[in-house]
């Protein structure tokens, strides 16, 4: 997922706080906690009409800053889409309410390889969304064979023509796949492994960017992007060059889900938006819109065929084995964040 | 090159400096002898110190020559002419301490470092200021400054000396022992000094010559006794000192001199070749004027309206018949320290006393 | 002809006319006895938005750093000193010794560049001068981080300057200008440069136009005029501006991210990722409190080698 500008969400949650005295006296009023540019304008007036309620739209720019804000208990959220390892984390501190499954019919529609999950088992606490990869992006102008593994990546010739996101846990993973470890390990020893395997990648980074790294591949700045899912799908609508792939010893997955916290103000609502949301016409309409993957199944096969073929939205099934998500690792986090802080610094 | 026939220290030819559209130094001549204390002297505006930023080397004439010792130096910069300058404000280094500053020029002049303190503490010892070498500028009094600034710019023993109104920052007295010390160090150094004033006192006091300019021109070039007895202009004689000036219109002439009739009374006048009828006015200095009581002596028969005490005598102010004011000087003891106001007096003066000028306020050189 | 004596002594200057006194001159006025009291209320609003706006969240920085974090990345507050421990790893000070390194760089190209231009503009006539001053100014209008995205138009390969360096036919390959320490420098370099231009042309502009001349009249050439007269009186200026410029220069992280790639981690950009991605609050709040701390050094060095506090603002 891409994170969007800090200044600009800074700037909308004003408006939208601002926006929020002016209806704060309405009973049926949604408050949802999301992600920039995730859902249709017209879905969410659709909601509206349906239900005779007010969304109020609050965005954050990445998980951290999700958690952090429903840590210090602000806003008062009926519903939040946050990753993998951040519902595991706002579980484990007790930020969130169970859900109840009998109310949203349409958690059917989900394909089963998203749901029980390990962040969540069971699905108690969260219901999919959409999902993505981290994985290569080229431009096969310049990118002659394409990268099938990690190892591929360090090829002398691509020297200072990488493009990757500023995410030590994604890089980290990267050199933990290549020597055959999961992405999730907390042994020191391994992670130590997977540093000194990464050195060498380093001087073939071109820039860090998580704001706009497809603007760097789009241009042909860089040949070569480590980002998420949705970039790539964005950069190849630009430049018919770029392809995308997970390599084969790996990749990233990724998956938002929808959230309630604890003292949600309109418990019921939340329900019914998450059930709302699971329709499959309403899915598709988001899937169409965003280039994420769908997780309803039911959604995914009312999409038009170029939006289903394309490669970084929906890679090939094969493709995902090896994929996985990045899990919460407690206490662990900090050793992912020093590792990747003394690969930037070029230690 | 060429050495002009003139044997001047400093020789300034048709210069002329404009800016924009404004002349402020009008086609100037001037040659300034070796070792003279020479004094440009005007009201503020005349062109003075721009002359002699134009020696220094601060400003450019627009056109004519300026040389130095024979050499033509108009188009040098500053620092490529042997003339040292003495600042109005003393712009001292405040970064360095005062033996520093006297040496900045030395040292920009590569003399041999051993021989710079030396140097430095006779250059300091000329202006009785050997023990501040180590204070900082900001701990001297105005006057400390002012000789610490000379220190400086004898130490490298310029062909000319300028000083810029130098003692205009200092109070009355200290400016009275400054001139004493100036001439003092100019006596004994034998440099050539040109100083640049608007205190007409100051400039008689202390000059050899005076050169007196009005509106970017000179007025009149010469010894303190003749700029201050023999003016040539009406603006000299009202600048230098105090003067009666009387309109006067020319009766007849005759083998001696020429009788002329002012205040109305008739009056001969010595040397001056003016036909009859003209008009002319006459410069008589406040203490060649006496009060007479010999009825037989030719005399203004005034009224007294003041009496002013000055201290080393006393001035009245009386008022002839025909309007004209006079004023006259005299040492306590003279007939004249005894007017009273309202009195009436007789005012006499010798012929030698009277300068006649033309007219018009200009051109009499 | 002698001046006529005037004895006409000026009628007594008119007092000043009273100024209305308005509701808070004459709550002041009220006051005046008890000018503590005074002194406290008029500095009252400035204090209190002082204490809330500044005082309160470097109190909560402060406490924080002293606090530790959970698995998740809750803050517990049990006091410890492991965040300032942990700062004294090698990787940590030598983040802190590059970031040092890299401000200096900066602040040195921002002085050379600087200099002259201030120089320059206090050199010119008045009128002349307000509109240099202005062009030095005017970028401030703008946010920061759009100018930074001025540069990535201009830098990338794609940009202004590679195209009208390919269209001159100087260059067949683009030239590689963003994502490299000289382009994070040069934006530094860039924002900063005011903050160097104003207190050196302050100080130039003070300069005594006398002291020039003496020095050239005591024969220094231009060049000895400038080292050894023009420099050292301006000093202040130099001083002034080098902190001002110093201490930003440590913690804009963002332009050296955007211009720069990201590539070097410095002391700002390690802040912002323990508050925006690592998740560690603490940590990043003792970096906060060191970066904090090094810049009162800084202050407290230019203010004990003669510099004056309010050059800074």
């Amino acid at each position: 997922m891409s994170k969007k500008r800090f200044v600009a969400a800074i700037l909308l949650s004003v408006l939208a706080l601002a926006s929020l005295v002016g209806c704060s006296g309405s009973k049926n009023q949604l408050k949802l906690f999301s992600w920039d540019s995730y859902y249709p304008e017209e879905v969410l007036k659709a909601f509206e009409e349906e239900f005779d309620a007010k969304i109020v739209y609050d965005k954050y720019p990445s998980n951290e800053d999700a958690i952090a804000k429903l840590r210090a208990g602000g806003g008062q959220y009926d519903i939040v889409v946050p990753s993998t390892y951040a519902v595991q984390m706002m579980i484990k501190e007790g930020l969130l309410q169970p859900i109840d499954l009998a109310k949203i019919p349409n958690i059917k529609n989900i394909e089963p390889e998203f749901m029980n999950q390990k962040h969540d088992p069971g699905n108690k606490y969260s219901a999919p969304y959409m999902w993505g990869t981290y994985g290569i992006a080229y431009n096969a102008k310049y990118v002659k064979k394409a990268p099938e593994k990690w190892a591929d990546l360090l090829n002398p010739e691509y020297k200072g023509r990488i493009v990757a996101v500023d995410d030590g846990r994604e890089v980290m993973g990267i050199g933990l796949q290549a020597l055959g470890y999961s992405r999730n390990v907390t042994d020191p020893a391994k992670l130590k492994e997977a540093q000194e395997w990464l050195k060498p990648l380093m001087p073939n980074i071109k820039a860090w960017d998580s704001d706009n790294p497809k603007a760097m591949l789009i241009s042909g700045d860089a040949w070569l992007g480590l980002i998420w899912n949705g970039d790539g799908a964005l950069a190849m609508n630009e430049n018919p060059d770029i392809r995308y792939v997970l390599p084969k010893d790996g990749g990233g997955l990724w998956m938002d889900s929808f959230v309630v916290p604890k003292g949600a103000p309109n418990l019921e609502l939340a329900h019914k938006f998450i059930d709302f949301m699971l329709r499959p016409e309403i899915g598709a309409k988001a899937g169409v819109a965003y280039p994420y993957g769908m997780a309803n199944a039911e959604a995914k096969k009312l999409l038009p065929e170029k939006v289903r073929n394309n490669a970084a939205s929906y890679p090939p099934k094969e493709s995902l084995k090896k994929a996985e998500y990045v899990e919460d690792l407690g206490d662990a986090a900090a050793l992912f964040d020093k590792a990747f802080t003394e690969l930037k610094a070029g230690k | 090159m060429r050495r002009p026939l003139t044997v001047g220290k400093v020789v300034l030819e048709n210069v002329v400096k404009r800016y924009g559209n404004v002349e402020v130094v009008k086609d100037l001549n001037l040659t300034i002898n070796q070792g003279e204390f020479l004094t440009l002297l005007g009201p503020s505006g005349c062109g003075k110190t721009t002359t002699l930023m134009m020696i220094a080397g601060f400003e450019f004439p627009s056109a004519g020559r300026i040389r130095i010792d024979g050499a033509d130096v108009t188009d040098k910069p500053p620092f490529l002419r042997n003339v040292n300058t003495v600042f109005q404000n003393y712009a001292l280094f405040p970064h360095m301490k005062v033996a520093d500053n006297v040496a900045f020029g030395l040292r920009t002049r590569r003399t041999p470092k051993s021989e710079i303190p030396e140097r430095v503490r006779h250059a300091l010892s000329l202006v009785q200021m050997e023990e501040y070498g180590g204070r900082w500028p900001r701990q001297l009094s105005g006057g400390q400054q002012q000789r610490v600034a000379l220190a400086r710019a004898l130490v490298l023993q310029p062909e000319v000396l300028l000083l810029d109104e130098p003692l205009g920052a200092l109070d009355l007295k200290l400016r009275k022992e400054m001139q004493v010390e100036l001439k003092h160090l100019h006596r004994k150094l034998g440099t050539t000094f040109l100083f640049v004033t608007h205190d007409q006192e100051e400039a008689l006091t202390m000059s050899d010559r005076i050169v007196v300019m009005n509106g970017g021109r000179i007025e009149q070039i010469g010894p303190s006794a003749e700029i201050y007895d023999r003016p040539k202009t009406r603006f000299v004689a009202e600048f230098i000192g105090e003067t009666n000036m009387l309109k006067a219109r020319v009766l007849e002439r005759n083998g001696s001199g020429t009788l002329v009739e002012a205040a109305g009374v008739r009056l001969p006048l010595l040397g001056a070749a003016v036909p009859p009828g003209d008009r002319v006015l006459l410069s008589v200095r406040p203490e060649r004027v006496r009060v007479t009581t010999d009825p037989s002596q030719q005399a203004v028969l005034a009224r007294v309206t003041d009496r002013i005490y000055v201290g080393s005598g006393v001035k009245i102010i009386a008022n002839a018949p025909d309007g004209t004011t006079l004023t006259a000087s005299g040492m306590p003891g003279t007939p004249l320290a005894d007017c009273m106001p309202g009195e009436p007096v007789r005012l006499t003066w010798d012929a030698e006393a009277v300068v006649p000028l033309p007219e018009a306020g200009e051109g009499a050189a | 002809m002698a001046a006529p004596l005037r004895r006409v002594s000026a009628p007594p200057p008119e007092p000043p006319a009273p100024i209305t006194p308005g509701p808070i001159r004459y709550l002041l006025d009220l006051l005046r006895p008890r000018p503590a009291l005074r002194k406290w209320l008029m500095a009252g609003p400035v204090g209190l938005w002082l204490l809330l706006f500044q005082g309160v969240p470097l109190v909560l920085i402060l406490v924080m750093s002293f606090a530790s974090r959970t698995g998740t990345g809750a803050i517990k507050y049990d006091f410890t000193v492991d965040n300032y421990v942990r700062f004294a790893e090698p990787l940590y000070l030598s983040i802190l010794v590059k970031s040092i390194a890299v401000a200096l760089g900066v602040t040195l190209i921002a002085l050379l560049v600087g200099y002259p231009l201030a120089y320059f503009i206090a050199t010119q006539p008045p009128e002349k001068r307000t509109l240099w001053l202005f062009l030095v100014i005017v970028p401030f209008w703008t946010s920061m981080l759009i100018r930074t995205y001025g540069w990535i138009f201009l830098l990338r390969g794609n940009g202004l300057i590679n195209n009208v360096l390919m269209g001159l036919g100087l260059t067949d390959q683009p030239l590689n200008l963003l994502h490299t320490q000289g382009a994070a420098m040069l934006g530094l370099v860039y924002m900063l440069l005011p903050f160097m231009v104003l207190p050196i042309y302050t100080s130039v502009e003070k300069l005594d136009g006398s002291l020039i001349r003496a020095a050239y009249d005591l024969g220094a050439r231009p060049v000895r005029t400038f080292f050894s007269v023009v420099m050292p009186l301006t000093m202040p200026g130099v001083a002034a501006g080098s902190v001002l410029v110093m201490i930003p220069s440590i913690g804009l992280f963002y332009v050296a991210d955007l211009l720069g790639g990201a590539k070097t981690v410095l002391i700002g950009n390690l802040i912002q990722n323990q508050f925006r991605q690592a998740n560690d609050w603490p940590f990043g709040s003792a970096v906060s409190v060191i970066l904090a701390a090094l810049t009162m050094v800084l202050i407290f060095l230019y203010v004990r080698s003669g510099g004056k506090e309010e050059d800074l603002l």
